[in-house]
């Protein structure tokens, strides 16, 4: 027996001695008719199968892709824990941007944040931290686009129900073009673009891509139970126009039944198109069948591309996707779609992040940084290294350290070298995290644990 | 807890409104769970989604004497079946695996024991185990390792620094390891 056993008969404790372990409540005994774990597996699969097949799909899916370690990549960065307000201490050459309530409250009210930043010298003492309450969280969007013939990544803050949307333009640039609505504020060592309130957001909206000209909107649909998502649904946001366009799907089918349409993974854009995957379920095998869909943003008319493919991404300006490779298991070829022998590879198994850069695609084991197409180990001393991001030439990850702090990392791949922040900061324990990379910066939000405080601390690979 | 009775009330009348309520109420508690065992909100999201699929097709006929209670359960154990049935048995960076990584103290061996009578019989031991310690005690074992929480938070929720925290689950651990051995369970 092991640790695991040991986790499993602790979380197989009564119910009514949860309530008065963790509640202090005196629930009386009724242990018999809550469901025994085994038992909770079969029966909930069972009526989940009856009830929304597009659930089962999406859990058996789910699966697949974790035995294919393609964890998702993205989502939120949620801070479940409580930390004080100390002040950190910024050590010379970081950039480092506050944002505080009154600067977040004004953003909301005006559209544009006023950042202050500060720029530190060497042996300056503690930046001055603002405590303030917050109404800003983290969204992971790092989209390494093009802007005006510059690269720039666009990236998202929002509060509860806003989206805002701020530029980070690569090395050396002097500013995202001053035409832009976006406009800019210099920052040594690189450009943060200002953030700009956009859209109001739904609880069941999410963005989940974007280039310099859109966002995709993810719009989860739920049952009229409301309490299940049965299907899922994009839109595009115009950034220049501020339009929220119509709702675009495919419709997946189980015995012939829709059963739902999007996986909500997040799509790529490419070109004049929206690329997604969904996927239907044979009525007689079960079995799942992949596919790339494209939504043409001319026609507004969305047509299947590419057939057994999944999770669609940009490789060197390419389009590529999954497949599971099905003889070898737990395998998955990444192939592009277009031209299957020009690029294929194996993934591992074991992989927890894999994300396709401009000029390769990076893999997060449990303890190595991998380059999968270059068939190299980065670095193979990670500890709980986690929510891997690539850009044009860095990558920046985060990792658990064995005092359960957070830690950015950031990887300058075309120096092939670690830069660790913690040579330029020291972070707050459990901080939470977010980073973004463009050229050779990159951007790494941290914040205290009651989100009172948010500092982007930029890196700029020398 | 009028407001919990009123949610059962609905449930049991097949109202929606019950669902919803729960979402409202006990959502976020839920995802929490979930997401510190899983480590992705995706995961814990889908989690949400299962506990309150089996709330609903529960109650009735089960009537619940703790809701919250019931669905703290509903999530712990739910993702962590999740987290078995995606293979996941240590994912780099969640509360869980920490906390599992700790755990690794009282039963060392590497090896996953598969047998249902061994694993009953060592929840009872456990169950038992816990039975016996202060409540105090047991209330920061659990918050451990059964919510996996954060050590902050719950050196925070029971006024402790930290240090005293990880001392009371070192101090338990021990205890535990100690009589598991008795039991013949290591």
């Amino acid at each position: 027996m092991n640790a695991r056993n040991l986790m499993e008969a602790i979380s197989e404790r009564p119910e009514e001695k949860v309530a008065q372990d963790l509640l202090n409540s005196t629930g009386a005994e009724n242990r018999a008719d809550l469901p025994e774990t085994a038992e909770f597996i079969s029966v909930d699969r069972a009526k989940t199968a009856e009830r929304r097949p597009f659930r089962l799909a999406h859990h058996v899916m789910f699966a697949a892709s974790v035995a294919a370690g393609l964890a998702l990549v993205g989502g939120f960065a949620y801070l479940m824990h409580a930390l004080g307000n100390k002040p950190h201490t910024v050590k010379p050459g970081a950039s480092v941007v506050q944002i505080t309530e009154e600067t977040a409250t004004n953003a909301i009210s005006t559209g544009v944040i006023e950042v202050t930043t500060t720029t530190t010298a060497a042996e300056q003492g503690p930046a001055s931290v603002v405590p303030a309450e917050s109404v800003m969280d983290c969204r992971e969007i790092n989209f390494p686009v093009s802007l005006n013939g510059k690269p720039v990544s666009i990236w998202g803050m929002l509060d509860e129900d806003t989206v805002l949307v701020g530029l980070i333009a690569g090395d050396n640039t002097a500013a995202v073009d001053s035409g832009t609505e976006l406009g800019t504020i210099s920052v040594a060592g690189g450009t943060v673009g200002a953030f700009q309130k956009l859209l109001t957001l739904t609880d069941e909206q999410n963005p989940v891509a974007g280039d310099g000209r859109y966002l995709v909107i993810a719009e989860r649909q739920y049952a009229q139970d409301g309490m299940v998502v049965t299907d899922c649904k994009y839109r595009l946001f115009d950034i220049a126009a501020k339009k929220l366009g119509d709702a675009f799907w495919t419709q997946s089918k189980q015995d012939g039944q829709p059963v739902g349409g999007g996986s909500c993974t997040p799509p790529v854009l490419d070109g004049n198109a929206v690329y997604f995957d969904d996927y239907s379920i044979s009525a007689e095998t079960g079995e799942i069948v992949t596919t790339v869909y494209a939504y043409d943003i001319a026609t507004g008319q969305v047509t299947a591309s590419y057939e057994n493919f999944y999770r669609p991404m940009l490789y060197r300006g390419q389009l590529v996707a999954s497949r599971l490779d099905k003889t070898a298991g737990t395998q998955c070829l990444m192939t592009v779609a277009d031209d299957g022998a020009s690029f294929a590879m194996n993934y591992e198994g074991g992989i927890l992040h894999a994300v396709a850069g401009r000029d390769g695609v990076f893999a997060l084991t449990q303890d190595t940084l991998k380059e999968l197409t270059g068939g190299r180990t980065v670095t193979d001393s990670l500890d709980g290294a986690q929510k891997l991001t690539v850009g044009d030439s860095m990558a920046v990850w985060s990792r658990i350290t064995a005092d359960y702090s957070t830690k950015p990392m950031v990887y300058d791949i075309a120096g092939n070298r670690l830069l660790s922040l913690d040579t330029v900061t020291e972070l707050p324990d459990d901080a939470e995290f977010c980073g973004y990379t463009s050229g050779r910066t990159a951007l790494v939000q941290v914040n205290n644990a009651d989100r009172s405080v948010f500092q982007f601390v930029l890196l700029r690979a020398q | 807890m009028p407001a919990d009775d009123e949610i059962i009330l609905l449930l049991q009348q097949r109202n929606e409104e019950g669902i919803r309520r729960i979402r409202d109420t006990y959502g976020k508690l839920c995802e929490g769970i979930a997401y510190r065992i899983l480590g992705g909100r995706e995961d814990a999201e889908e989690c949400v989604n299962d506990v309150l699929l089996t709330v609903w097709n529960s109650i009735p006929p089960k009537v619940p004497e703790h809701l919250q209670a019931y669905l703290i359960t509903l999530a712990q154990r739910g993702a962590i079946n999740r987290l078995k049935a995606a293979g996941r048995q240590k994912r780099g960076g969640t509360y869980f695996a920490q906390a599992l990584d700790e755990l690794a103290e009282v039963l060392p061996s590497d090896g996953y024991v598969e047998s249902e009578v061994e694993q009953r019989e060592l929840a009872r031991a456990v169950n038992n185990f816990l039975d016996g310690l202060a409540p105090d005690v047991r209330r920061v074992f659990m918050q451990r390792y059964y919510l996996s929480l954060p050590l902050r938070d719950i050196a925070e929720e029971n006024g402790m620094n930290l240090s005293s925290v990880k001392m009371s689950l070192l101090r338990t651990r021990k205890k535990l390891k100690a009589y598991l051995k008795e039991e013949g369970l290591q």
